[in-house]
């Protein structure tokens, strides 16, 4: 049966309800009638429905199941009174306390993050982390549930965030947060969300050295995100610094540690194939740690980087080119063994048994290598001091030239 | 009007004609009940539902004989909140709203069925006594038609719904499924007791896609017990307001539906 509240004959028929029902209040609603009703939900009302669904879900429902136009005005004014009218600095009941931070988090009301704030800072010292509330199984973790509500109002950085006072406060909270062990891997994923802790700072190394928590969430949230393809490349990036991090601490066996919590194998000289550090995991996916060779050159990783002719073939040779690899991988080469002129001559001879080449423009150096007929070319990172070196070479050995096939007009034309 | 008192008066009578096998631990139901200042076991809330785990019968999983699940799909089906998956498993990354929940999935799955292991770990188990109800009706079609179909009001369908769905050849060869019986069905409103003398294949709903004019036998019903999560998987559905419109409104508050439960139960 729908309701159209503007029909007179269904409004005349319409079963007579109470007018506390769920029925009514999605019918008839209005400021009055939700704000009593979210009292009623606060002061621990129950129904089947509510059961069911719980606080948020609940007032969803009603939501969706209004034809009235104005139940989400209606709504957004009384939850907006109900949460202004709540005093966060007074000790409530677990069960007000949890469903009050419910209706926050889910509906995010402008006063809302200001009370839960304040709640949360007032509650610092004794953390309400263990509670036992009416409508769920488990414990309740109330403080954190609070923190889990500021962060709807901020998913990610604002826009100017050095002017924004709450986000201010919302950061020096979670900062704090990263000192307690409980919350410390929420606080510092979240932290690190908000772009306010940076992979490579020091303050993110001595929390990646020392705090196994905070370590671990982190490590976890970074293999979670990397189940986005899209993600991969930045995934296995920050995976390389923090593989930086503990090999400049000479500790790769923290590293190690952290990705057998998560179920991962972390193998430092990587597959064959694949010649960087890996982390396998448990599904068999295989992520690469992307890092720069520079960072770990006085690091004991730099043992496991080994430059051969061999690979630089293997990578050449494949149908098709990985050309950040081979890119990264001929310019470590070089930067390695400039001055070692077998070596040198070795990589050359692998160049040019492969139809490729090194050349030289503009300052910018290129491995050039053939596909199909066309010249591709691949960027190489050569530092300044060893560019005058690396010039005498490519000079000094006679480069094919692979000539890019321009079209041929044809007769008829 | 028939209130849910006079339901419940109605059901235990009916529990004591059809289902009379249970009816020592339905009567020790009700007197728990009454113990509890309670008149009738439709609108109890969490924490008094869970004071019913002090009956040891009531907490074992499911007393109904074992149920032959209808092999009419590969899989059945279990509608359910996103709160209610998050609830029920080791959930990983609890993001501390439904609609937050909800969306990870709904983004992860890209609106496909997926493993519910890729966002949760451990067992789906249903609290408090940890069993679930399912149909082979592929409730993922309409959530609230098939909630229609399986004797569930609009007030009960999430507007962050998911469905769930299992392997009927797991279910199988587990000997997973049982009929539903009375005992499991105390503190649901809206429950077709199937005849034991018959000895039914599985239960049966009550369909109130023709609420208002009336009601009627719907589809296969059967209940599981706790479900490792690799054997299930989740399609996240948003059941917002466009998607209810124009959809037939039932809520489980409403007199007609006391009434024509009334007449329906009366007539079994």
């Amino acid at each position: 049966m729908k309701y159209d509240p503007q029909d007179p004959i269904l409004e005349e028929t319409a079963p007579s309800t109470n007018a506390h029902s769920f029925m009514e209040l999605a019918l008839r609603p209005s400021v009055q009638a939700w704000k009593r009703k979210l009292y009623g939900l606060l002061a621990g009302e129950s129904s089947e429905a509510l059961s069911k669904l719980g606080i948020e879900q609940y007032i969803r429902v009603l939501l969706a199941e209004s034809k009235d136009r104005s139940a989400q005005y209606c709504f957004s004014e009384a939850v907006a009174e109900v949460v202004q009218e709540w005093n966060s600095t007074v000790l409530e009941s677990a069960d007000r306390l949890s469903r009050i931070l419910s209706l926050v988090a889910g509906f995010t009301p402008a006063v809302g993050f200001s009370k839960v704030l304040t709640h949360l800072e007032r509650s610092e010292n004794v953390k309400r982390s263990q509670e036992r509330v009416s409508d769920e199984y488990d414990r309740v973790d109330l403080y954190k549930r609070g923190m889990l509500a500021l962060a709807q109002y901020y998913p990610s950085p604002p826009f100017h965030s050095y002017d924004d006072l709450g986000f201010a406060a919302y950061r020096s909270l979670l900062e704090r947060n990263l000192e307690d062990e409980r919350y410390s891997g929420y606080a510092a994923v979240r932290l690190l969300e908000l772009k306010v802790l940076n992979f490579k700072s020091k303050q993110f190394a001595a929390l990646l050295l020392t705090e196994d928590k905070a370590a671990t969430s982190v490590f976890q949230a970074l293999l979670e995100l990397a189940e986005e393809p899209r993600e991969v490349p930045s995934v296995e990036r920050r995976f390389g610094d923090m593989l930086v991090t503990c090999a400049r601490a000479d500790n790769i066996q923290r590293f190690e540690r952290l990705a057998q919590m998560n179920r991962a194998t972390f193998d430092p000289q990587g597959d064959y194939q694949v010649f960087f550090p890996t982390l396998r995991l448990s599904d068999g996916t295989v992520l690469e740690i992307r890092l720069d060779i520079d960072d770990i050159k006085d690091t004991p990783l730099h043992e496991f980087v080994k430059y051969t002719t061999i690979k630089v073939k293997e990578l050449l040779r494949q149908e098709t080119l990985n050309e950040d690899k081979i890119g990264r991988y001929v310019s470590g080469y070089i930067d390695e063994k400039i001055n070692q002129r077998e070596a040198m001559r070795d990589l050359f001879d692998a160049l040019k048994a492969l139809d490729a080449n090194m050349r030289s423009s503009k300052n910018k150096f290129f491995v050039t290598v053939k596909r199909n007929n066309f010249p591709i070319e691949i960027k190489l990172r050569v530092k300044g001091e060893i560019q005058e070196e690396l010039m005498k070479w490519i000079l000094t050995r006679p480069a094919l030239v692979i000539q890019f096939p321009f079209p041929v007009a044809s007769a008829a034309a | 009007m028939a209130t849910f008192e006079d339901l419940y008066k109605i059901r235990r009578a009916i529990a004591e004609r059809r289902q009379h096998t249970f009816i020592e631990e339905y009567e020790q139901l009700h007197e728990f009940l009454l113990s509890l200042e309670k008149a009738e076991p439709y609108d109890l809330g969490f924490e008094t539902k869970l004071k019913f785990n002090a009956l040891n019968f009531f907490v074992a999983n499911s007393f109904g004989r074992q149920a032959d699940v209808p092999a009419l799909d590969p899989y059945i089906y279990r509608i359910c909140s996103i709160r209610d998956v998050v609830k029920s498993t080791d959930w990983r990354k609890d993001e501390g709203t439904d609609a937050a929940n909800w969306m990870r999935v709904y983004d992860k799955t890209k609106g496909d069925w997926t493993p519910l292991s890729k966002f949760a770990r451990g067992s789906y188990c249903c609290r408090p006594r940890c069993f679930s109800w399912w149909t082979s009706y592929p409730l993922f079609e309409d959530v609230i038609d098939g909630a229609h179909r399986i004797g569930m009001t609009n007030d009960w369908v999430a507007v962050q719904s998911v469905v769930l769905r299992c392997p009927v050849e797991y279910v199988k060869e587990n000997k997973l499924a049982s009929v539903p019986t009375v005992i499991d069905a105390f503190m649901q409103l809206i429950f077709h007791p199937t005849k034991d003398s018959i000895s039914p294949r599985y239960g049966i709903t009550i369909d109130l896609s023709l609420y208002p004019n009336t009601l009627s036998p719907g589809l296969d019903e059967v209940v599981l017990p706790k479900l490792g999560v690799d054997m299930l998987e989740i399609l996240p559905i948003n059941a917002d307001q466009d998607y209810r419109a124009g959809k037939n409104q039932v809520f489980s508050d409403s007199e007609v539906l006391s009434g024509l439960l009334e007449s329906y139960y009366q007539h079994l």
